[in-house]
């Protein structure tokens, strides 16, 4: 028994985001949608699971199984049959370890307590978290979290699972890993529908692909579909000779009391873009937080020669600037309007931040016609556009960047890295960014750090 | 011996027993009791020593205005004063033995078990407390993104506070969302992973007590 959508819509705040989207999920379908940022599919996702309009929206169409429109079901009843996991993995848990975040689902599902922990391991063990029963979600990576997210939905029994782009923030090993472990759930019989933004690892896996076109989400021909690009290493343009900014020595960084980073010794020079990879977990963020103040370390380590943490934050601040990997923490207004305005007065590139200029990059980014818009209301994609203009108008020397790809769309990242090449070249800012998205990254850094076994190591080359 | 839910029952008995006693001798003995507990609880003594900070003043401060205020000559208001001063550190310390001996998600959970409260005010409060590590680490984010944006944010402006009450709402949304499509209903029959029954022996050790505590409430002075 298919899960079949009929001429789904769906408006939020009087504005249509999608409309007549039909299809037909079967057991053993694997179904990617593309399509750009704030197109819907996050909202056609939930809709399909029932969250709306539960929670907001208006849509008009059916979703149903064997009969039963889902909208109508219960939760309970409902969590049985479709699974839905959502984009940002820190705003999906209720309890405080992943046992009892576990239990609480189960619970849900009024399964036999007897059969629980056993359900629990089984779930660990499929997606490689097998050591993780006991683990706070606080201090798990995004990409571990996520990997905790598919695990739940599995727990559930649901055969219906929707991905609502569940790769963001996992690295390439780990994708990789999740799409052969969704390919094969198909195998299984489960039927996956899961949205993304970059089409790397599906096309061998898909068996069917929709994008979205003037308002609605249309199949695309299999010869239609997008190539599979080959994988190929970029070698890095190095610079040389360039003043010591952050220097570190003896650096031990620690989270959840698991040691994380020891490094000897490290040098980030000015005027260099940095990339840092590293698998899921292992402290890439938790590093950039080191940087910015914002997680305590151990050992030496300077920022033009001062102990960084004697510096008054204010100061430093003006010195060192972070885009946060989630976008609301780097909202300090309400509307998109107010934001913008806020950080022009603060530029400390006023003179280059001109009302043509920043216009261009507005437009450039397709954030216009949201100024009166609430940052809250915008979506994942619009978000972090917005964060990271937002952070390129200030203009500090440094600029610290966790994950400034999640969530765009192709399009976006384009404009995104137009952007920061720009202000890297034309205000000589220093940029080191955490992101598992570097096809388009590499053939513009100048050093490439790859954490190994809790040692950061230089690599001549970026594999894309 | 006792559940979670019947240690709550017997901190609620305790306490109002307190209020309505008025002898230093009853109050000093549980004082020594609920001490030698939190004590054996092996907790950590920067926190120990904070429970007696944070009484002192509310004791001595209660001590002192009975002292010089309250009716009576001098030694029953030396008396008045004294009781109502080590009330505050015994009230303290019954808190102090509830929580340290009862983790909060396992006593929510037991009241559900054993009174039948609303799973929604259930798993409501347990988000919430989770969300107190988020919260400290939201106004960390706020302020630091403040001032990587030219602007101060002190704990006491307002500006703060709204920030992270949006943020909170915003939690809450996507909260109640993962909440309905992880199968959450309110209302719906639920199963247990963890059962926190009633003990009898609990209901012993709480009658016991009751009838020790009454009659300790008539020692003299």
């Amino acid at each position: 028994m298919p899960l079949m959508v009929k001429n789904l819509s769906f408006s939020y705040r009087e504005k249509q985001l999608f409309s007549d989207f039909s299809i037909s999920l079967e057991s053993g379908d694997f179904v990617l949608l593309m399509g750009p940022s704030g197109c819907g599919k996050s909202s056609l996702l939930k809709t399909l699971a029932g969250i709306y309009p539960q929670y907001g929206g208006k849509i008009s169409g059916s979703s149903s199984i064997n009969g039963c429109l889902l909208a109508e079901e219960k939760a309970n009843d409902r969590a049985k049959q479709v699974g839905l996991l959502f984009q940002n993995p820190r705003e999906q848990f209720v309890m405080q370890t992943v046992e009892e975040e576990f239990a609480f689902t189960l619970e849900n599902l009024s399964v036999d307590p007897k059969q629980m922990s056993e359900k629990i391991d089984e779930v660990l063990e499929r997606v490689g978290l097998s050591d993780f029963r006991k683990r706070l979600l606080s201090e798990l990576s995004g990409g571990e979290l996520q990997k905790v997210a598919l695990a739940e939905v599995l727990l559930t029994g649901a055969k219906y699972l929707l991905l609502d782009e569940p790769f963001a923030a996992v690295d390439q090993a780990s994708r990789a890993d999740l799409q052969g472990l969704l390919a094969s759930l198909a195998k299984e019989g489960y039927a996956i529908l899961v949205s993304d933004h970059d089409d790397h690892g599906y096309l061998d896996k898909i068996t069917a692909f929709y994008s979205f076109a003037s308002g609605h989400f249309e199949p695309v021909e299999k010869e239609q579909w997008p190539k599979k690009k080959e994988r190929k290493e970029v070698r890095i343009q190095k610079k040389q000779n360039r003043p010591v900014l952050f220097d570190l020595k003896n650096v031990a960084i620690e989270n959840d009391q698991r040691h994380l980073i020891h490094q000897v010794e490290l040098a980030i020079t000015a005027g260099e873009w940095t990339l840092v990879t590293g698998p899921n977990g292992s402290g890439k963020s938790s590093f950039l937080k080191v940087l910015a103040r914002l997680l305590k370390a151990d050992g030496s380590m300077t920022y033009l020669g001062h102990d960084f943490s004697k510096w008054k934050k204010k100061d430093y601040y003006r010195q060192v600037t972070m885009l946060f990997q989630n976008s609301l923490d780097q909202f300090i207004n309400i509307t998109v309007e107010e934001e913008i305005q806020q950080v022009r007065q603060q530029s400390y590139q006023k003179l280059y931040w001109t009302d043509e200029k920043v216009s261009k990059v507005i437009s450039t980014l397709g954030l216009d016609g949201l100024s009166n818009r609430s940052v809250y209301t915008l979506s994942g994609g619009q978000q972090k556009k917005l964060q990271l203009l937002l952070m390129v108008v200030m203009a500090s020397p440094v600029l610290l960047l966790d994950e400034p790809l999640a969530g765009l769309d192709s399009e976006s990242v384009r404009a995104v890295l137009a952007l920061m090449t720009e202000v890297k070249d034309n205000l000589n800012i220093t940029l080191l960014v955490v992101s598992h998205q570097v096809d388009q990254l590499a053939s513009l850094v100048n050093r490439h750090l790859t954490l190994q076994n809790g040692e950061f190591v230089d690599e001549e080359v970026v594999a894309i | 011996m006792m559940n979670a839910s019947q240690r709550l029952f017997l901190a609620l008995f305790l306490s109002l027993e307190i209020v309505l006693t008025n002898s230093l001798s009853f109050n000093l003995i549980l004082l020594l009791c609920f001490n030698a507990l939190v004590i054996y609880r092996k907790i950590a003594w920067k926190r120990y020593g904070t429970y007696w900070l944070v009484a002192i003043i509310p004791s001595f401060g209660s001590f002192w205005s009975f002292y010089l205020y309250a009716q009576g000559d001098l030694a029953m208001r030396l008396h008045t004063g004294l009781v109502m001063g080590s009330r505050v550190i015994v009230l303290i310390f019954l808190g102090a033995w509830l929580v340290n001996g009862t983790k909060e998600a396992v006593l929510l959970q037991s009241l559900q078990q054993n009174l039948h409260l609303s799973n929604t005010f259930i798993y409501g409060m347990l988000a919430a407390l989770n969300f107190m590590p988020r919260f400290k680490q939201a106004f960390q984010n706020i302020q630091a993104a403040s001032q990587m944006r030219g602007v101060t944010l002190r704990w006491y402006q307002p500006t703060l506070y709204f920030k992270a009450l949006i943020q909170a709402i915003q939690w809450s949304e996507s909260l109640a969302m993962a909440m309905t499509a992880h199968g959450f209903q309110e209302g719906a029959k639920r199963s247990a992973y963890q059962q926190y029954p009633f003990k009898k022996i609990g209901f012993y050790w709480i009658a016991l007590i009751a009838i020790v505590s009454v009659a300790m409430s008539y020692l003299p002075y």
